[in-house]
Formats: C-alpha cells, sequence, structure tokens
C-alpha cells in the first residue's frame, strides 16, 4: 500500500500557540481519508501545510510522493484543494473562474478545456449558475464552485477543508454522491464535523485533537471487527433460543436489553453475519422481527477521544 | 386548548424580485422542541426574523402565544428569546455583561444581586463560567453561540427562537448544544433551524419542513419517520440474485426495491401483510452464497423524509 | 482524457513563470479599460483646469509665459499618478491575500513569483498607456499655446503671490521636441512604476492595508518633495526623474537617461525582494 499522503513529525508554531505538536499519519492512496477533530485542532494548518501555503516550524511531509521542500508544483498539478473559505475574483463569472483553473492544470484545446469546464459544472450542478457573478452566488454555490475548481484538473488527490459546512443536507447528499462517484478515481482527504457523513462514505479516518493526532487508520478497524447485534424476537421462548446461541463458539456474550431483545456480542463480524439469521430462524416457534447491528458509531469512537476536549 | 407558541397564517414575503415566504401556515405547540428545516434560502430564517420583528412581512398573520408580532411587537418580543444565525456582540464587553445588558432590556426585569446571580446561573449553564471575564471579541465560534444562547435565555422566554445554532461547531460543541436544548425544554418551547437532520431527531419533538417559501411538511417528528408495517428493509453480502428472483415469486411478496452500494445490498421487501414476516425471514436463509447483515421494520431516516419532501422540488 | 473536443492532458512540465500568462489576462481586466480611460481623463481634467484659466484673456500687464502651463501640469499631473499608483497598488497584494484568492491561487500550479510580476508588469503597462495617451492627446494643444506667444495671466492676486517667492518670470522654456517631450513622460512613468514596485513589496510582507497605504503615501511625499527640493543631489533616484522634468520644464538642461534607467533598475530590484517575500508569506 503506497501513501498519497505521508506526514512525520509535523509541527507549526504561531507566536504563542503550538498549533501542530509533532503531527503523524498518513493517508491511503486510493482510500477517502475523513480528517476529523474539534475546531481549532489543526486540521487546516496541516491541509495548508500540505497545499504549501504556510512552512511548518519542523518535521516532515510527503504528497504524492514528493516532499514539501521543493516547490511542489509539479506535485501541485495533480491535488485539488478546497479551503476552508472559498473565495474567487469577486467579479468574475463561475464559467471564467473554472475555465481559468482549468487551463493552470490541463492542456489542450479551447474546445476540450471548455468541455471540461462545462462537464464540471454539471457534475456540481451548478449548469444555470455558469454565467453568474461569483460575488453574487450563494455560500452554499460558492462552495460547489469551491468543490468544483477542485476537481476540474482531473487530480489524483483530493483535499477539501470541510466541504459540507454551510450547505443544507440536499446539498450534503449532493457532495457525498459526488465524492462516492470520485472515489474510483483520486484519492480523497477531507476534513468534517459531520460524523455520520463520514461513517457512510470514508474507509479511512484520522483523528486530530490539540494539534496531536489520537487516533487513525482503517475505520472497519473502528466500526467494524466485533459484530454487536441487537436481535428481536416476538413470539417463542426467546430466552431458550438465546441461551442456546451461547452455547456457539463464535458468539460472546449475550445480553437481555428488554422484554424480547437481545444483545448479542461476537468476536468477528463476517462469521456473525454469515451465521446469526440463520441460527435464529433454524429455531421453530420464535419469529425474528429484527436483526440490527448495533456496533460502535463514529461519533461513540468520536467522543472518547476528544469528546470532553472542550474549547481551549 | 393552549394557545401554540407560534402560529403563523399565510405569511407573505416579497422582496424587490423574489417571494421568500409564499403563504406560509405553520403552528408550534408551547412546551414542544421544534426543528425548521429546509434548503438554504427556503426562508427559515425570515421567517424567524418576522417573528421577532426585524422584518415586517407583506401580507398575513405571525402570532406568538397569540400576540400579533405585528401589531404588538414589543410585548411579543418581551417573550421570545432570540438566537441570531452569526450573533455579533460588543467587542469590548465581557460575557458577564453582554448578558446582564441583555437582561435588563426585558421589562420587569430583576435588579442588583438577583440578576448577577441569574447571569452567573446561565453563565454555567452553558459552560463559560471560565470565560465570563473574556471580552467578546475574544471568542470561539462555539462559544460565541453559547453565549448567544446564555443572552438568549435571560429574559426567562417562554418562546426560545435559535437560527442555527449548531452551524460551525464542532462534533463536541454540537452535542453540547442539543444537551443545552434537551435541558431547556422544560422551560421554553424551543424552534430551532438547523441542518444536520441527525441532530433533529435526536431532540425533536416536531418538526416543520419548508421549501420556496412554503410548508412542505409539519408534525410529530414519529408521524414524518414512520411508513407502513408492510415494508422490511434487509441488508445483504453476497450474491443475491437467485434470493431476489425466489422471493418475488413467493405471493406475499409484492415488490422488492433494491439498491447497491459496494458489496452490499440494500432491500425494501414490501409484503401484502405485515404477518408474512414469519414467512420473510426463513426464506431468507433458505439459499447460501449471502450473508445477512440487517433485518427490520423499514424506517426512514429524517435524511430520506427530508430528500423526498424537500429535495423533489429543489431547483437550485 | 479525451473528449468530443479533442484530447486533455494534464499538465506536465512548469516553467520558470507557470502561471504568469493566465494571472496576466485576469490582471490586465483589473486595469483595462475602466482604470486606464478613468485614469486619462482625470489627467484631462488636471490639464483643463491649468489651461483654462491660462487660456482667458491676456492680461497686458502679467505674463507668466507658456512655461508656467507646462511646469504646473506637469508637477500636478506627475503628482497625480504617483498618489493613483499607491492608491491603486495599495490593495494589489494584501487585499489579495486578505480576501484569500492569493491562497486560492498559490494552491495551484502556479509559481508565487508570477503572481507578483503579472501585477506589476500590467500596472506598468496600464500606466505607459494612461502616461502615453495623456501625454499625447495634450501636446498638440501646448504646441497651439506656445504658436498664440506671450499669453498672460488674468488672475493678479495669483501671479503677486506667486511673483515674489519665485519672481524670474520668462526663465520658462519653450515646448520641447516631441521625442524629448516623450522622454519627459517616460521619467514620470519610471517613477509611477517605482511606487507600483514599492506598493507591492510592502503588500508582501505588512499585515495592515492601512499601513501599506500610509507608507506608500510617504514614499509618494519623499518622492514630490525630493523632486521640488532635492536638486540635482537626488538625480539617480525616482525623486530624480520627476525632478529631471520639472528642471526641463523650468528651461535647464538636464539629463534624462540617467535617472529613468537608475529608477527603472531599483524598481526591478524592490520588485525582486517583493518576489522573495511573497515567496515565505504564509497565505492562510
Amino acid at each position: 500500500m503506497t501513501a498519497a499522503i505521508e506526514v512525520r513529525g509535523l509541527r507549526k508554531r504561531y507566536r504563542r500557540v503550538e498549533a501542530l505538536r509533532g503531527v503523524d499519519f498518513e493517508v491511503p492512496e486510493g482510500s477517502i481519508c475523513g480528517f476529523l477533530g474539534p475546531n481549532g485542532a489543526g486540521k487546516s494548518t496541516t491541509m495548508e501545510i500540505l497545499m504549501g501555503l504556510i512552512k511548518p516550524s519542523a518535521g516532515w511531509a510527503s504528497i504524492l510522493g514528493d516532499d514539501l521542500d521543493g516547490d511542489g508544483l509539479m506535485t501541485r498539478s495533480r491535488i485539488g484543494y478546497l479551503p476552508q473559505d472559498p473565495s474567487f475574483f469577486p467579479r468574475a463569472k463561475v464559467r471564467s473562474i473554472l475555465r481559468f483553473v482549468a487551463r493552470r492544470y490541463l492542456v489542450g484545446s479551447r474546445a476540450a478545456i471548455n468541455t471540461r469546464v462545462d462537464e464540471t459544472l454539471d457534475l456540481v450542478g451548478l449548469t444555470d449558475l455558469a454565467d453568474r457573478k461569483v460575488k453574487a452566488l450563494s455560500g452554499g454555490e460558492l462552495r460547489r464552485l469551491g468543490i468544483s475548481q477542485a476537481i476540474i484538473g482531473n487530480p489524483d488527490l483530493l483535499i477539501l477543508d470541510e466541504p459540507s459546512v454551510g450547505l443544507d443536507p440536499e446539498g450534503r447528499h449532493q457532495v457525498l454522491a459526488l465524492l462516492d462517484r470520485l472515489r474510483e478515481q483520486m484519492t480523497i482527504f477531507y476534513s468534517s464535523h459531520i460524523l455520520d457523513d463520514v461513517e457512510r462514505i470514508a474507509d479511512h479516518i484520522v483523528v486530530i485533537d490539540r494539534g496531536e493526532i489520537v487516533e487513525q487508520g482503517p475505520m472497519d478497524r473502528y466500526l467494524g471487527g466485533r459484530g454487536v447485534y441487537s436481535v428481536t424476537l416476538d413470539v417463542g421462548d426467546g430466552d431458550g433460543v438465546l441461551r442456546g446461541l451461547e452455547h456457539e463458539p463464535w458468539v460472546d456474550e449475550i445480553t437481555p436489553m428488554g422484554e424480547r431483545e437481545w444483545r448479542v456480542e461476537t468476536p468477528d463480524r463476517a462469521i456473525a453475519e454469515h451465521r446469526l439469521m440463520r441460527f435464529l430462524v433454524a429455531n421453530d416457534g420464535v419469529r425474528v422481527v429484527a436483526l440490527r447491528p448495533a456496533y460502535r458509531s463514529l461519533e461513540d469512537l468520536y467522543m472518547e477521544l476528544v469528546g470532553d476536549a472542550d474549547d481551549h | 386548548m393552549t394557545v401554540p407558541a407560534i402560529e403563523i397564517r399565510q405569511l407573505k414575503k416579497r422582496y424587490r424580485k423574489v417571494e421568500a415566504l409564499r403563504g406560509l401556515d405553520l403552528t408550534v405547540e408551547a412546551g414542544s422542541v421544534c426543528g425548521f428545516l429546509g434548503p438554504n434560502g427556503a426562508g427559515k430564517t425570515t421567517t424567524m426574523k418576522i417573528l421577532i420583528g426585524l422584518i415586517s412581512p407583506t401580507s398575513g398573520w405571525a402570532a406568538v402565544h397569540g400576540i400579533d408580532v405585528r401589531g404588538s411587537g414589543l410585548l411579543a418580543r418581551s417573550r421570545i428569546g432570540y438566537l441570531p444565525q452569526d450573533p455579533v456582540f460588543p467587542p469590548y464587553q465581557t460575557v458577564r455583561s453582554v448578558i446582564a445588558t441583555v437582561g435588563r432590556l426585558y421589562p420587569g426585569h430583576p435588579r442588583g444581586s438577583t440578576l448577577r446571580r441569574r447571569v452567573d446561573e446561565l453563565i454555567d449553564r452553558v459552560g463559560m463560567t471560565d470565560k465570563a471575564r473574556r471580552r467578546t471579541a475574544g471568542l470561539s465560534g462555539g462559544e460565541r453561540q453559547r453565549l448567544g444562547v446564555a443572552q438568549a435565555l435571560i429574559g426567562e422566554p417562554d418562546l426560545l427562537i435559535l437560527d442555527e445554532p449548531s452551524a460551525g461547531l464542532d462534533p463536541t460543541g454540537r452535542r453540547d448544544m442539543l444537551n443545552l436544548i434537551d435541558e431547556i425544554r422544560a422551560e421554553t418551547t424551543v424552534f430551532y433551524s438547523t441542518h444536520i437532520l441527525d441532530d433533529v431527531e435526536r431532540v425533536s419533538d416536531t418538526v416543520v419542513m419548508i421549501s420556496r417559501g412554503a410548508v412542505v411538511a409539519q408534525g410529530d417528528i414519529d408521524e414524518i419517520l414512520t411508513v407502513s408495517d408492510t415494508d422490511y428493509a434487509v441488508r445483504l453480502r453476497g450474491d443475491t440474485e437467485a434470493l431476489h428472483g425466489r422471493l418475488l415469486d413467493e405471493p406475499w411478496v409484492e415488490r422488492i426495491e433494491t439498491r447497491r452500494h459496494g458489496d452490499i445490498e440494500d432491500w425494501v421487501v414490501r409484503l401484502s401483510d405485515g404477518s408474512a414476516v414469519e414467512r420473510l425471514a426463513p426464506a431468507l436463509v433458505e439459499s447460501e452464497g449471502h450473508d445477512i447483515v440487517e433485518f427490520h421494520l423499514s424506517d426512514r431516516g429524517l435524511e430520506e423524509a427530508y430528500l423526498a419532501l424537500v429535495g423533489a422540488d429543489d431547483g437550485d | 482524457m479525451t473528449t468530443d473536443a479533442g484530447t486533455i492532458t494534464s499538465v506536465e512540465k512548469v516553467g520558470p513563470m507557470q502561471g504568469l500568462g493566465g494571472l496576466i489576462g485576469v490582471d490586465l481586466r483589473v486595469w483595462f479599460p475602466l482604470r486606464t480611460v478613468l485614469m486619462v481623463v482625470v489627467g484631462l481634467i488636471i490639464f483643463g483646469f491649468m489651461y483654462l484659466p491660462w487660456s482667458a484673456a491676456p492680461h497686458p500687464s502679467v505674463d507668466p509665459g507658456f512655461g508656467f502651463l507646462f511646469l504646473g501640469f506637469l508637477s500636478v499631473w506627475s503628482a497625480v499618478m504617483l498618489i493613483s499608483a499607491a492608491s491603486f497598488s495599495e490593495g494589489a497584494v494584501l487585499g489579495e491575500i486578505n480576501r484569500g484568492t492569493a491562497g486560492w491561487l498559490a494552491a495551484m500550479p502556479i509559481r508565487r513569483a508570477s503572481v507578483i510580476v503579472a501585477k506589476f508588469a500590467t500596472a506598468a503597462v496600464g500606466y505607459a498607456v494612461i502616461i502615453a495617451v495623456t501625454g499625447t492627446l495634450v501636446y498638440p494643444i501646448l504646441a497651439g499655446a506656445v504658436d498664440r506667444g506671450g499669453t498672460g495671466f488674468r488672475a493678479t492676486v495669483v501671479v503677486e503671490v506667486t511673483q515674489s517667492p519665485i519672481g524670474m518670470w520668462g526663465r520658462f522654456a519653450d515646448l520641447p521636441e516631441f521625442g524629448n517631450y516623450l522622454g519627459m513622460l517616460a521619467a514620470i512613468w519610471a517613477a509611477v512604476v517605482f511606487v507600483v514596485a514599492a506598493m507591492m513589496l510592502l503588500g508582501t510582507f505588512l499585515r495592515s492595508r492601512t499601513a501599506v497605504f500610509g507608507l506608500g503615501m510617504m514614499l509618494v511625499g519623499l518622492i514630490v518633495g525630493g523632486a521640488i527640493f532635492g536638486g540635482s543631489s537626488v538625480s539617480a533616484t525616482p525623486a530624480g526623474a520627476v525632478w529631471s522634468v520639472l528642471q526641463i520644464a523650468w528651461g535647464n538642461d538636464v539629463a534624462l537617461l540617467t535617472p529613468i534607467m537608475s529608477t527603472l533598475l531599483l524598481s526591478i530590484i524592490v520588485l525582486g525582494a517583493a518576489v522573495w517575500s511573497f515567496d515565505r508569506r504564509e497565505l492562510a
């Protein structure tokens, strides 16, 4: 597995504040990696360092195999970036902004560039606003323009700083769908506060708190692995069935959760998915009405890691 | 019957070219927590600003606890606490003095030590005790939002109007905000707008959804989320084709909606009647080749409901 | 990636001034046509304010001569050009940094030097056009004024005030030939270009636009002051460029080439410093 982003011992000190205190993480190539953490934890700072907008006080980072010490221009032509507060030439039209950006990343005839611009406008749903001036766009439209200018150059790596902030549910849904469509083509590293969104789409997470990485790795490791289920049986001898289940070698523990509901913990989700429903149905006289995975949500994990960090 | 906390009838607001509200009707019962949802630009902030008297409607009726907000705006306002979308405070005032200043503005406000005690209570409640002497200029977004709630509560309002209280907050801040709303629901009606549907599902009793200046749905959150007892959600992994065909042949299966993502397939199986579930479960495990990840009555999330109600006609 | 409209590929090599062409295209739009036309109009208005009272009915007893018009126009106009250069360029770099567009550009495969050079080059071209067009439009009128011969100034009060401290009418020059006149315009342009470069440099390391503007105005003040009071000691500086212009209008014979070349050289050095400093600026 090669890393699209690799960061070692990255530090950034502003006059009095240490924004990053030795950050180490990597983002595997081809992944969608969610970058999580409280406001002020250092997410934007990290991304800005990766984009060469600010210089680290110490440490090393490599992005698409190129370390940050050079001018990085060649690498930057393979990265699309959406800053936290995207801003563009206020008097320019949406279409000319995209044309300008496309020309920085792509080489081709005027017609080919225009086609690419139209495709991208369509992809983010800005076709109707193509001739509107930037300063007349709403916050959500501005962010969509930001996303479109980040993907127009067909980058290998997409770095998005809170692409969903300020979007309404519909807009957020569209962003998720777009990222999902792009996952085959590029690595995506994005920060977000909407953990449910991250949970839905990311396969990797990096969690940062007060300038230090507190957790990183494949999402499965946190949310998958063990299989925990809630089982509801509505007629028959439920207790008897569950007692039988407890003797199965692939079951760890069973806890009654209510009149007809039990919590079943297993060490291996894959086996549980294969066997649990079959085991329950095989018992005559009970009726299975619900089987729900009850694994730890990303929010649970997040709150455990940084929950009581509070503002600082 | 009690007087509703908010009652709006045929409210219209026209800006030069744009019709921001086109005949809005909504009711928020006293004592409830009501989530106010809708796309950007749907008219949420406009509605709230009309209630608080910051802008006046072109036509229609709006009342807070039965008080007409146009005719008796001052009286209505004295019973409302309001958190605007981007709260701004005098930069050189401290957290404590902002709250105290707002407190003195409410009619019949307590004075002296009573006011001071109330201010301190509120500061404690929003978790800003250690920041009480800070100037508002140095506050983070989350802190400003919490101060905004505290100053909205100082007048002991019967109705709390919060315009996107969670905007810009990180997950911890959002959780704290939800807990705060949950705590104050006993004292006041809460009417708040947000884009985070999962949060609404957690704390609200009722929801109002608007789109393009008109209400598209309102009611109990359970009602909006409930679908029939014949739809079952099944999540499968592996080869599901044969199973799909076999189930469709069963007389008690009406139809199956499928949606695939990765190696997971989500089905919504509609049964001819609810009791057929005792046939469905065994049928699912009759053959090998697939695993059953999830199985339960289909309950669409608020997001799905929202997208179905609002998404369809959300043009821009 | 192939589309119906032909192939399109990723950028495969980067030049020393990657992005310059595109940025110049953007910045030219800042200067043409609005700003250029505006500044030409401003120049003509200044000339009009000088010319109209001067050309009013002559009074036989006073005769400040053609030079009074020539010197007056050149000094006021060049001061206004310098002030406008400081005002227009005050936000060129820092405004873009504060607005966030500088960071947006820098995140693209664009060399940061290109951002500065594009802004400088377009402003230099803009002022070349403004100064050349205004100067050329004014020249035939100046020539006509010389032909009219001993025209006088009617407002005696003004003459009395101006006469006593200066008190040397008649030493004013004739209108130089068009070639030499263009040289004078070039000297004004060089001083303006220097102010633009200095404003770029200030914008790369200061954090407040007020500070950039204030320092820029102080610089303009120094140049104008130097041009009036500096004498030959300032000749190889931007102030010297303007000083030489005023001296020629006064009737003294001074060289233009040295101050122009040294001012342009100085501008390039300042611009180099701006590029160096912008490369190190944090754009977050």
